[in-house]
């Protein structure tokens, strides 16, 4: 076998250093798949389209169907519900009115979630939807504190021994889980999430913003859609048509 | 070879620690085969009081090492007689404090992703990092001191104070970036959090000397006294301002009628607040110093100025479990409030890290000579024995 000078060494050294650093090197190796299967890495959303959801405050009778299928879709662990109904009232005394108001991850424009995110756990696509990555997360929390709408929940089980498939990746003990929009639906060329699906009185719309001529844009403007707490500058994709208006 | 006597009250403290630690690992285990059912925090309330506690070691390891280096880069060679303590003393908190935060951490074995795919955007990034660093600077500058290296041990203090300043101030700001929490938003979140570190690590150098030096039966060196009668000075000061900042945060918030000001002046965090924050963490310590020198200006009991340490060490921690549990329990949308209780396995992993912390501190107090850090102007030879070294005007 060939000795190696001192000189090589370096340079080999160096080269090796320089392939870490620069990230390509740990793509090479594939560091993340040896972790756990699930999240595609590859992105394969479209810049084109901006995806966001309608929710008609009128229509939502409080059935708690999207709740069951998000849960039933995404087989998320006991306790987990990203996607829950609110019981709220509205107006005081005898005009007191009681709605219900579905909420869910805001898949925000400015999202605060992934800002804060000290790996890049979670990031926006390029189609407007902000996913999870959990083969990164390291369950720090940070963006259940970030997020204004308290959206996301924490998967208490063990690390190490708690992995259940779901079409979107896997649910790793340890790790914070989030609506993904169906993301893999999406993904399969299914342009719906599971909750707007099972909506029975169609509250749900689901679409693309980009388009002024999508269902969605059509009844935000006919609704007069409205973003929940905009001042928190986040820019919220999930507009609600309120009661009354 | 003689048989070195140790007091039973010594041997029952390592068997106290060596049981705290040992309910640590039990805790630590439970925490990886159970998850995090095994803690008291919720959806609602993320962070439990492990972050608090974490936040609070970390504060004080950064304010010893602060002050230390301040008097250093200052060249106020009086402090010098300590330097070496506090760095030990804050490598002591900081390493079990790194410890118990991984035990926050869902998945701590992915702390890989720190390197591999960092957001620069994230305050909790560069904290880490600052920290990671801080630690190894921390390492450098003891190994400087300890070989008495003089002229890489200016170098590294500097150093040191900024990096001791910056990852205070940036483990201040993960919390005062986040707009939606009350308690937490704002630029004064870093300040406060610096002078709190400074508070801490003054309040543990004093602490930590004294009972040092009463657990071994010594008596202090006439320049050692004077340090830590300066060093009180400086506590006092710092507590009194302390004081008025909390007037003060208490009349912004009624002012401006805060919502989730009533989380810590009333229910629930009111008696903590009142009780261990303001009168046991700040008052009572406050006037015990006050009162710790007669008409001389020398120390009347040095007892006194640890308890009055001690004090503010745990004044100190309440302080930040208050800031970091209530500031998660205001809600959106009619959301009923958060609530959290502490579990066992948060205390034990706690209390284990604390003792972690003695007995790391313990090891290097009688391996690592920290009494004697380099040769001082008017003193006698660190060589010199330590009965000549020391005079009898001892405060043991």
């Amino acid at each position: 076998m060939k000795k190696m000078t001192r000189r090589e060494f370096l340079r080999y050294s160096g080269l090796t250093g320089l392939l870490i650093l620069s990230g390509k090197g740990v793509s090479l190796v594939g560091l993340a798949d040896t972790l756990e299967a699930g999240e595609t890495q590859v992105n394969p959303s479209n810049a084109k389209v901006r995806y966001g959801m309608f929710i008609d405050l009128e229509k939502c009778i409080g059935c708690n169907a999207c709740t069951m299928a998000c849960i039933k879709e995404n087989q998320l662990p006991e306790g987990i519900t990203p996607n829950r109904v609110l019981k709220m009232k509205i107006g005081e005394g005898d005009n007191v009115r009681e709605y219900y108001q579905p909420i869910l991850c805001m898949h925000c424009e400015n999202p605060v979630c992934a800002n804060v995110c000290p790996v890049k756990a979670t990031y926006k696509r390029e189609d407007g939807i902000v996913v999870q990555d959990n083969t990164k997360c390291i369950g720090c929390k940070y963006c259940m504190q970030a997020c204004p709408y308290r959206v996301r929940m924490f998967n208490k089980k063990p690390p190490f021994s708690y992995k259940k498939k779901h079409p979107g990746g896997v649910h790793v003990g340890g790790t914070v889980i989030k609506c993904t929009f169906c993301k893999h639906r999406i993904d399969a060329g299914n342009i719906s999430t599971a909750c707007c699906d099972w909506c029975p009185t169609g509250a749900r719309v689901f679409g693309d913003l980009n388009d002024p001529e999508s269902k969605i844009s059509k009844l935000i403007r006919q609704r007069n859609g409205v973003q929940l707490q905009k001042e928190k500058l986040t820019e919220p994709q999930v507009y609600y048509g309120l009661i009354g208006r | 070879m003689t048989r070195k006597n140790y007091s039973s009250k010594l041997l029952l403290g390592l068997f106290v620690l060596i049981v705290f630690l040992g309910v640590a690992v039990y805790s630590a285990g439970r925490v990886i085969i159970q998850g995090q059912t095994v803690y008291g925090s919720t959806d609602l309330v993320g962070w439990n009081m492990l972050i608090a506690a974490y936040t609070f070691m970390a504060l004080t390891a950064s304010g010893l090492c602060l002050t230390a280096n301040f008097f250093e880069v200052l060249e106020i060679h009086r402090f010098q007689l300590l330097q070496k303590r506090a760095h030990f003393l804050a490598i002591s908190l900081l390493v079990p404090a790194l410890g118990m935060l991984s035990m926050e951490l869902g998945r701590f074995d992915r702390v890989i992703y720190f390197i591999l795919s960092p957001n620069f955007s994230s305050p909790m990034w560069w904290m880490g990092s600052i920290y990671a660093v801080y630690l190894g600077l921390l390492f450098f500058e003891f190994w400087a001191i300890h070989n008495n290296y003089k002229k890489i041990m200016r170098a590294t203090s500097i150093i040191t104070l900024i990096f001791a300043v910056a990852a205070t101030s940036i483990l201040g700001s993960i919390f005062g970036v986040i707009l939606d929490k009350t308690l937490w938003f704002g630029s004064g979140t870093p300040v406060f959090f610096v002078f709190s570190a400074v508070v801490s690590g003054l309040a543990a150098m004093i602490a930590g000397t004294i009972l040092t030096y009463r657990l071994s039966n010594q008596s202090m060196s006439q320049e050692l006294q004077q340090a830590i009668k300066e060093l009180s000075v400086i506590l006092t000061v710092f507590l009194g301002i302390a004081l008025v900042f909390t007037v003060w945060r208490l009349i912004t918030v009624s002012y401006a009628r805060v919502p989730d000001a009533s989380f810590v002046t009333g229910s629930p965090y009111g008696f903590q607040f009142w009780v261990l924050y303001l009168v046991v963490g700040l008052i009572i310590p406050f006037i015990i110093l006050l009162k710790a020198y007669d008409k001389e200006k020398t120390i009347k009991k040095a007892n006194h100025l640890s308890i009055a340490g001690l004090m503010v060490l745990i004044g100190m921690y309440v302080d930040k479990h208050i800031f970091v549990i209530s500031g998660q329990f205001n809600q959106p949308f009619n959301i009923p409030l958060g609530t959290y209780t502490s579990t066992l396995t948060e205390w034990g992993i706690f209390l284990g890290a604390i003792a972690a912390s003695i007995m790391i501190y313990l090891f290097g107090e009688k391996k690592l000579r920290l009494e004697n850090r380099v040769k001082m102007k008017n003193t006698k030879s660190a060589d010199t024995p330590q009965r000549d070294r020391y005079n009898d005007v001892g405060i043991v």
